[in-house]
């Protein structure tokens, strides 16, 4: 019974052992892999019928709303495709999921269409995730300016048709107007508000995406302005600049709110405490949120929107099928879908999600151009204003660094 | 005569205040799920409204596939459990060997030591097999802390079984099979159903091994609480959280009838384990 | 069939299922921590992971910050179990046995959400205070959650851990130590030498043995820091999954070595409780 007892046990360690170690290296990306090359008819008639799994980051209910009620109905009647929603915490787990299916050498994942930009979209395209060239093919693409560096560099990476423009974020302040008359506009005035206003101020943590956006318009703000990041990491000039970001942040932290001993964990968190008052100010990438907030009643009706001197950064939101997804006609014909005038219009409207569109309004026709132009609302800024004071965000590599230093440096001071 | 009585006034007074603490989380979950409107300071919603209970019963929404979901994971694991435990538990209890110590050390690991690390683990291997993202591959993880405790359960049960009936079935001409199915079985019924029904709790409640093997794609209802908790709508995370606390309080009521008020099984399993017979 | 070979039948299914489910996985982690991760061309074996993990202060920072959780909930749980069970022992069983069985069937997160809305700044608990009139806005109430002492996360331990205390304190309370009390009594015992000589020594090696499950339990648990808690200093499971999340791939060796270290502590503790409980049952 010892004996062979033990001999079971060990063959089994040994046989899960070699289980788990056992190699299956997947093959490094796809160089020259051709990408799509059928006419959108023979995708359209390939994804009739089939299902779509589309993974989108979850936390922002209106997002759910309009894909759920909006976009799945309409593909359905339209093209025929069961669109199915898969909600994401965090749109790097999709990433890291692809990343394992690579080195598994899964050939067929569960991901058809991946909501994704900037850092995320540059990992997965260096590590081979993403399926194409497809992009510039789509019947809407016609309505892309693709030649516009905001649209064809991803946060500085090329895109070169990996991924499909969906909507533009550009940063945006907010404050309520009742208690804050004059918000501060600038990183100074920031500081000095603080010290009047201790408590009222707080931003999300990185590497939460709003938080990150903070910290970089703080890098511009105070470290001579957008350009040198436009170019690629070099990290004497980080090194140079990096240390004012984060005296800055570590100046202002003791009048955060909590005395910055703990930040938001993310932008829902600092939108709850600007419902609740506790703090006056607070930001996002949606210039229509605070509209939209305002409508449903959760922000005070005092709630302004308003602009950093200097421009706030802007960028293009994009969808991307990865190498392995099971249905690559069906996803690029819902990408096309989700380019196209009409929805891009329900996208913009306030009462839904609000987010801008990727669409060059110039090459639309004349009444769609005109719905596009820019809603009115008491707490919403016009396309007009956005255009003439936007700044290009900078490039990962110097975001990434900039998020881990911001750890290291701020947080854990 | 009068000392009995002098007991039970702080012993009734204490009940109150434990029931209390007990029932506190629950008191904004159920205020939050029927509120409409609730700004602070009110105590009490100034707004009473059935968004929350309609989010929940959405057909073909959501929650009514997460939560079937849940429950037929839930109910696979546990059933799964009970298989394999049952003879385990049987060898635990009712015999005595050598390594006897080892093997309840091993059994008693996953109870202990965080299922995790051996899922963060083995997630590649489920990935180039085919489990990975699938409900049978969350199923097989969920198995690694179920087992433990259905066997546990089930070898105190086997434990306290002295074997006399079964003597008896024997004696009687019964072979060693019948009295197995026929004695045994009917028997440790009780013990089964309390095992099953941990097991069944243990998988429903669990959430980062469902979202590790699951990849998104297997949703069940820790997920969507745990999505809606780190959102600011409290209304839809209140509704959430009652409706995942439900099986939970069912099974409670269930295992009641199982076991004697005085000996909580749970905690006499664990107790009892390592006895010799 | 020998009895031998019965046994080992019985046994085999469970020992398949914890064999390559468990052993495996952690086999795996711990292959992988040592940098073998073939699948993306790492075959060297060595101990830079472990080098690295070890000398971090965030490792350092993240052990201790779970130790303390582990420890505060232990420690506040088990008197406040003992307690319970003491005052509750005379009362009827069945009664006392649903109000502390109820807690242990809620799922953590239940817990965890429910305890946040009671105490955090907007909740319950801060409604009440203004109410009574001791504060005036949400930041004059205490910060219990996303705070440096962790009071969320080890409330919703304690709500949870107390009564499954508290219900093996009960039991023992009811069995032996009953018997012994009562003829400590009739012997001429006052109570706080009943208490102390007889009660106590009888009913803590079952205290200290759910203790140890309690501290192994909550020292390896994820979801209710991963909710409730900041994201710096962070617990050691929570830490290791983000390493698994970076999408650098050569960080998964990091999180592994996390991963095993988390192992070989709830282990140890894994072991001392079956030692003890064997001397329990023993005696």
């Amino acid at each position: 019974m010892k004996t062979r007892t033990l001999l079971l046990l060990a063959a089994l360690l040994t046989a899960s052992l070699l289980l788990a170690a056992c190699g299956g290296g997947a093959g490094t990306g796809d160089a020259g892999a051709p990408g799509e090359e059928r006419p959108f008819s023979e995708l359209e008639e390939a994804a009739r019928g089939t299902t779509v799994d589309f993974f989108v980051y979850g936390g922002d209910e209106a997002i759910n709303t309009y894909v759920d009620d909006y976009v799945t109905p309409r593909v359905k009647k339209e093209y025929g495709i069961t669109l199915q929603r898969i909600p994401l915490t965090d749109t790097a787990d999709a990433v890291n999921k692809l990343l394992n299916e690579k080195s598994a050498g899964k050939e067929r994942g569960t991901i058809d269409l991946v909501w994704i930009n900037g850092e995320n979209f540059a990992t997965g395209a260096d590590a081979g995730l993403w399926f194409g060239p497809w992009a510039e093919r789509l019947p809407n693409a016609k309505y892309i300016d693709w030649q516009s560096p905001s649209v064809n560099r991803d946060f500085g990476y090329p895109v070169e048709g990996r991924e499909a423009p969906w909507g533009k974020a550009q940063f945006v302040m907010i404050h309520d107007s009742a208690k804050v008359k004059d918000p501060p506009r600038n990183m100074e005035e920031l500081e000095e508000w603080t010290g009047e206003n201790p408590g009222r101020f707080t931003y999300p943590a990185p590497p939460d995406f709003t938080g990150n956006a903070f910290i970089e318009q703080a890098l511009y703000g105070v470290a001579s302005g957008f350009e040198p990041y436009q170019k690629p990491f070099d990290q004497q000039v980080f090194d140079e600049n990096s240390p004012k970001v984060y005296d800055f942040l570590n100046q202002i932290e003791p009048n955060l709110w909590r005395e910055g001993e703990t930040y938001p964990e993310s932008s829902a968190r600092l939108d709850e405490l600007y419902q609740n008052g506790e703090v006056w100010l607070s930001m996002s990438y949606n210039p229509q949120l605070a509209q939209r907030q305002l409508d449903k009643g959760l922000f005070p009706q005092s709630t302004r929107t308003y602009l950093l001197d200097g421009g706030t950064l802007n960028n293009t939101h994009y969808t991307a099928v990865p190498f392995n997804a099971p249905n690559k006609a069906g996803a690029q014909v819902v990408a096309n879908f989700l380019q196209s005038p009409e929805a891009q219009i329900e996208k913009q409207a306030p009462e839904g999600w609000g987010d801008l569109t990727a669409l060059d309004v110039g090459r639309l026709p004349e009444d769609a151009r005109k719905r596009l132009a820019g809603s009115e609302g008491k707490a919403t800024l016009s396309t007009r204003v956005l255009q003439e004071n936007r700044v290009p965000e900078a490039r990962s590599e110097w975001l990434l660094e900039l998020e881990d230093g911001w750890r290291e440096r701020v947080l854990e001071e | 005569m009068d000392k009995r009585r002098k007991k039970t006034r702080p012993t009734n007074a204490g009940l109150a205040v434990v029931a209390a603490l007990v029932a506190l989380p629950f008191v904004p979950l159920l205020l939050w799920t029927f509120a409409g409107e609730w700004r602070f300071p009110e105590l009490v919603p100034s707004e009473w409204s059935l968004r929350g209970v309609s989010y929940l019963l959405e057909p073909g929404g959501r929650v009514l596939g997460a939560a079937l979901t849940s429950l037929f994971i839930a109910g696979s694991a546990a059933l799964g459990a009970v298989v394999v435990g049952l003879p385990a538990g049987m060898a635990l209890g009712a015999y005595s060997f050598r390594l006897k110590g080892l093997v309840i050390f091993l059994i008693l690991l996953p109870v202990l030591v965080p299922p995790l690390a051996s899922t963060m683990g083995i997630h590649l291997t489920f990935i180039r097999l085919g489990l990975a993202d699938t409900v049978f591959g969350v199923i097989l993880v969920h198995l690694v802390p179920t087992v433990p405790y259905a066997a546990i359960i089930l070898a105190s049960v086997f434990a306290e079984r002295t074997g006399e009936i079964e003597e008896v079935a024997r004696t009687l001409g019964a072979s060693p099979w019948q009295a197995f199915i026929h004695v045994t079985l009917p028997g440790v019924a009780p013990g089964v159903a309390v095992a099953g029904l941990f097991a069944f709790l243990i998988s429903w409640g669990q959430y980062i091994l469902t979202l590790l093997i699951g990849g998104g794609n297997v949703v069940t209802l820790p997920m969507l609480l745990f999505s809606a908790a780190s959102g600011n709508d409290p209304v839809i995370t209140s509704a959430l959280a009652v409706v995942f606390a439900i099986p939970a309080i069912f099974v409670l009521v269930v295992a009641l009838r199982f076991l004697k008020p005085e000996e909580p099984g749970g905690a006499r399993g664990f107790l009892g384990l390592g006895r010799p017979v | 069939m020998s009895e031998r070979m019965k046994i080992t039948l019985l046994l085999a299914p469970a020992l398949l299922v914890i064999g390559v489910l468990f052993a495996g996985g952690l086999a795996a982690a711990f292959a992988q921590s040592l940098g073998y991760l073939p699948a993306i061309g790492m075959t060297e074996v060595n101990l830079d992971a472990y080098r690295e993990v070890l000398g971090d202060g965030d490792f350092l920072d993240s052990l201790f910050l779970t130790l303390y959780i582990a420890g505060a909930s232990t420690g506040i749980s088990t008197v406040l179990a003992v307690l319970a069970a003491l005052a509750l022992r005379r009362s009827s069983g069945r009664l006392s046995a649903v109000v502390f069985q109820l807690p242990i069937t809620i799922p953590h997160l239940v817990a965890a959400v429910g305890i946040a809305l009671v105490v955090s700044q907007t909740g319950l608990g801060a409604r009440l205070a203004a109410a009574l009139g001791l504060i005036g806005s949400p930041g004059e109430f205490p910060a219990l959650l996303y705070d440096r002492y962790s009071a969320g996360i080890i409330l919703t331990y304690v709500w949870k851990e107390t009564p499954f205390i508290a219900l093996v304190v009960l039991a023992s309370l009811r069995g032996v130590a009953s018997e012994l009390e009562d003829m400590a009594r009739t012997l001429g015992a006052g109570a706080w030498q009943r208490f102390w000589y007889v009660v106590f020594p009888v009913i803590s090696p079952g205290i200290i043995a759910a203790s140890l499950i309690v501290f192994a339990f909550t020292f390896g648990s994820f979801e209710v820091p991963f909710l409730l808690g900041r994201s710096y200093p962070t617990i050691l499971p929570v830490m290791a999954y983000n390493e698994y999340r970076d999408i650098d791939l050569t960080a998964r060796p990091v999180a592994m070595a996390i991963n095993v270290l988390i192992t070989l502590i709830t282990a140890l503790f894994a072991a001392a409780y079956l030692r003890l409980s064997r001397e329990l049952s023993r005696g």
